[in-house]
């Protein structure tokens, strides 16, 4: 009888304590409101319980831990696109694939018609979640909406205006000869999204992506369904969850326990425990940029293109690699190797690692090395004092290191940004790290570093061969002209070496063994989420 | 703990110090490995016979980077505790000396604002403006942490002025410059050193702290707070990298705290009268 009532007891209590995780779950799920304060019926009580294992079965759910999500669902609100795209609720004209190509994604087809005009035909059958059609009229909206809201947006808009020439075919007129129309529309500021729908609930936004948003809590989490009427191929996993895990050691753990399948931006530290791990994986794609040291050239020890050139010579990249980024990246040793359009330039000019031609070509240019190891001329040591900030610290370092072997005193300042920043407005610096982005319009990309006027040629380069070349860039027509004109370009500088090009910079994300199909690409962040994508059902 | 008979406190403190001392100034010739000679093959080794602390992520043996790292910390941090000595002991000999005048008041509501400015934030500026190095994060420390020595040493200087030796001086005409430096100075010096033991080991942390922050010795120098900042990084990996300069922080501040607490014991006379 007493071990009846025990047993009894003890249901009981497990019951109310089922029933008050259940009520717990239930409070945690409609708090998933939209950023307008309404409460959205779809989203109330039907996100799934995060708190447990990542539920695989049946490809049923993905989990996404980002360092950070969208605070709003509005496509025109700084960096809401990026996040919409990465988690495959948001798609724009074209898209640029892993190697660097830009392939037609809500367009069919883009043709230069002459200089100024493109002419872009449209999927018929793409529609927006509402089931509007995607049709000239709805693009020229869309596009127009992010031009006036989205200061984003502007740089890739600016120069274009937009007409519609039928139903599904669109004209675009652009201010200067040869702009690269679908480059500029593939970027993840030019999705595509209805204007007309107001964009403040998950009730009435409207996208064209493979998955729509379900539930949504500004800088916490995002749940998406597939979306069964999607245009293109239906994607095989049936809801994503998009949660936003700020602290990089959270994410590890996450991924690691198995409460996640990815786990973005994971930083080289953190490598150490994933590589030990049989669950997790990692993909580490090299971003399109490019980890640069910029010489300040108006320093007179830097006036000699030798001593520049001297000092790309003198850098083991391998070690670099290994040193500062976990060796997950690779050597590059010119500026636009880092981009996958360019591959050929990876290693183009400084083709190995040779301090014994960097101590010639110091020794050519009358600094000889003293009896303290460091190379003087007339009377003055070979100093460079290299200025680093955030992550690059260890990078100082093993520059510094590598520097010293032939000769150059080398000093490191790690500190703000701001004092990067100061430093050059006052002309006082001689080194300094910084990573541009090497994706992009190869005019605009390379007149804004190696142009005189350019605003990240922050070491005052000019050189009239360079200049001639960013000309005819600027007039050249065809693509393969173009391409081959900022090879031309690439190299000429990275042989002056105003600029000291060595790896792009690491872009780690942990991939759970039980996702297959996982695509690496060279921008991640707005790559994460494929159709082909599927989990392991245990 | 100890009493002026037993000064357990200042042996055990004294004893602790002088083996840090020997290991720490003996390191050109104690350290095993160069410093900052980086070898990218040994890289995050764990202890053994040939790196008994390991070794960090650019191949440099700890062992030796610590034992360097204390010479930047511990030299620093006594060039910091002389200066700030020398500013708080002359401020507040002059602002006792002349109590209730000008000079006083202005000094005193200085000394009070210093006294409610967090230094961390003044270093940081100090580093923001000028760009980081050993010498601003110094520039920043003294500059707040002369203000204990100064409200002490102007105290015992108004202690001292009710002395008969004092009025003695006055008497026989002694300038105020003799007064300061021969009666009012040797009085001031015991209370004011035993401050210092103690704030020595409250300075070594701060610096450390500092330099964690960045804000200190520059690569490659080694350094206590920036070898633990570097270690940081790589904690779940090689947890070893840490011991060393965590140990040697530890030992410091516990021998500078025991000695301070010797000291008090056998020259504070009030302490002596409560025992």
């Amino acid at each position: 009888m007493k071990k009846g009532l025990l047993a009894c007891l003890i249901i009981v209590i497990i019951t109310l304590m089922g029933c008050s995780n259940n009520s717990n779950n239930n409070n945690t799920a409609s708090t998933g409101n939209n950023p307008a304060g309404t409460k959205d019926s779809a989203g109330a009580g039907s996100g799934p319980d995060t708190s447990d294992k990542a539920d695989a079965a049946d490809n049923k759910e993905l989990i996404v831990a980002g360092q950070e999500i969208a605070a709003s669902l509005d496509p025109v609100k700084p960096l809401t696109s990026s996040y919409l795209r990465n988690i495959g609720a948001a798609e724009a004209l074209f898209k640029v694939d892993a190697e660097g190509k830009v392939q037609p994604e809500l367009a069919e087809s883009a043709a230069e018609v002459d200089p100024t005009t493109w002419e872009i035909k449209l999927r018929p059958e793409a529609s927006f979640w509402s089931g509007k059609a995607v049709d000239a009229d709805a693009v020229i909206a869309s596009l127009e909406r992010s031009r006036s809201l989205d200061l984003q947006a502007k740089p890739f808009l600016e120069e274009l205006s937009f007409a519609k020439k039928d139903d599904y075919t669109l004209q675009v007129k652009t201010k200067r000869s040869h702009v690269q129309v679908p480059l500029n529309l593939s970027y993840y500021q030019t999705v595509i999204h209805n204007a007309e729908a107001k964009h403040d609930a998950i009730g009435t936004m409207d996208l064209t992506g493979m998955y729509k948003v379900l539930e949504f809590s500004p800088k916490q989490k995002m749940v998406l369904a597939r979306n069964e009427n999607y245009w293109g191929e239906k994607p095989v996993i049936q809801r994503v969850v998009y949660e936003e895990i700020s602290d990089e050691q959270t994410r590890v753990l996450s991924v690691l326990s198995g409460r996640s399948h990815v786990a973005l931006n994971i930083g080289t530290t953190s490598l150490g425990q994933l590589e030990n791990s049989e669950e997790v994986s990692i993909s580490a794609a090299p971003a399109a940029n490019t980890q640069t040291i910029y010489l300040n050239l108006r320093k007179p020890q830097f006036e000699d293109a030798r001593v520049r050139q001297a000092l790309s010579w003198a850098l083991n990249r391998e070690e670099l690699v290994i040193l500062a980024a976990e060796g997950e990246s690779i050597p590059v040793t010119t500026w636009l190797g880092s981009n996958p359009a360019f591959a050929e330039a990876k290693n183009a000019v400084y083709t190995k690692f040779d301090p014994d031609k960097a101590a010639e070509l110091l020794d050519e240019a009358g600094w000889a090395q003293g009896a303290d190891g460091i190379r003087h001329k007339d009377g003055k040591p070979l100093t460079l004092r290299l200025m680093t900030w955030g992550g690059d610290k260890a990078l100082g370092e093993a520059l510094q290191s590598q520097w010293t072997r032939i000769g150059v005193k080398a000093e490191v300042q790690h500190g703000d940004y701001s004092l990067i920043q100061t430093a050059r407005e006052s002309g006082d610096w001689d080194a300094s790290i910084e990573a541009w982005s090497t994706f992009g319009d190869e005019l605009t990309l390379l007149t804004g570093q190696y142009a005189p006027e350019g605003s990240a040629n922050y070491g005052g380069y000019k050189d009239a061969e360079t200049n001639q070349l960013l000309a005819r860039l600027a007039e050249a027509s065809d693509g393969a002209a173009r391409h081959e004109l900022a090879l031309q370009i690439n190299e000429r500088v990275a042989g002056q070496a105003p600029v000291i090009s060595l790896f792009p910079r690491p872009q780690i994300t942990a991939v759970s063994g039980a996702l297959h199909g996982f695509e690496d690409h060279f921008r991640q962040f707005e790559n994460v989420v494929n159709a082909n994508l599927t989990l392991d059902s245990k | 703990m100890s009493n002026a008979n037993h000064p357990i406190s200042l042996i055990s403190g004294i004893v602790v110090l002088s083996l840090l001392a020997i290991l720490i100034l003996g390191a050109p010739f104690l350290a095993p490995y160069d410093p900052v000679k980086q070898n990218v093959t040994e890289r995050l080794e764990k202890p053994s016979m040939e790196h008994p602390l390991g070794t960090d992520r650019f191949g440099r043996d700890v062992l030796s980077r610590t034992l360097h790292g204390g010479q930047t910390t511990l030299i620093s941090s006594v060039v910091a505790l002389c200066a700030a000595l020398i500013i708080g002991l002359l401020v507040g000999l002059t602002a006792g000396m002349f109590h209730g005048s000008i000079i006083d008041i202005i000094l005193m509501r200085l000394i009070d604002v210093l006294l409610s400015f967090p230094f961390m934030v003044l270093a940081m500026v100090i580093a923001a403006l000028f760009g980081t190095s050993l010498i601003h994060l110094l520039l920043a420390v003294v500059a707040v942490w002369w203000v204990s020595f100064a409200r002490l040493t102007r105290s015992v200087v108004l202690h001292a002025k009710n002395e008969t030796s004092f009025a003695a001086a006055r008497v026989l005409g002694a300038t105020n410059g003799a007064i300061i430096f021969k009666e009012l100075l040797p009085k001031a010096i015991s209370p004011v050193l035993i401050l210092a033991t103690f704030e020595l080991g409250s300075l070594i942390l701060s610096i450390v702290a500092l330099s964690f922050l960045g804000l200190g010795s520059q690569p490659p120098a080694p350094e206590w707070g920036s070898m633990l900042a570097d270690g940081r990084d790589h904690f779940m990996q090689a947890p070893h990298i840490l011991i060393g300069p965590a140990l040697f922080i530890f030992l410091t501040v516990l021998a500078f705290n025991l000695i301070g607490e010797g000291l008090r014991d056998r020259l504070d006379p009030y302490e002596k009268s409560e025992l």
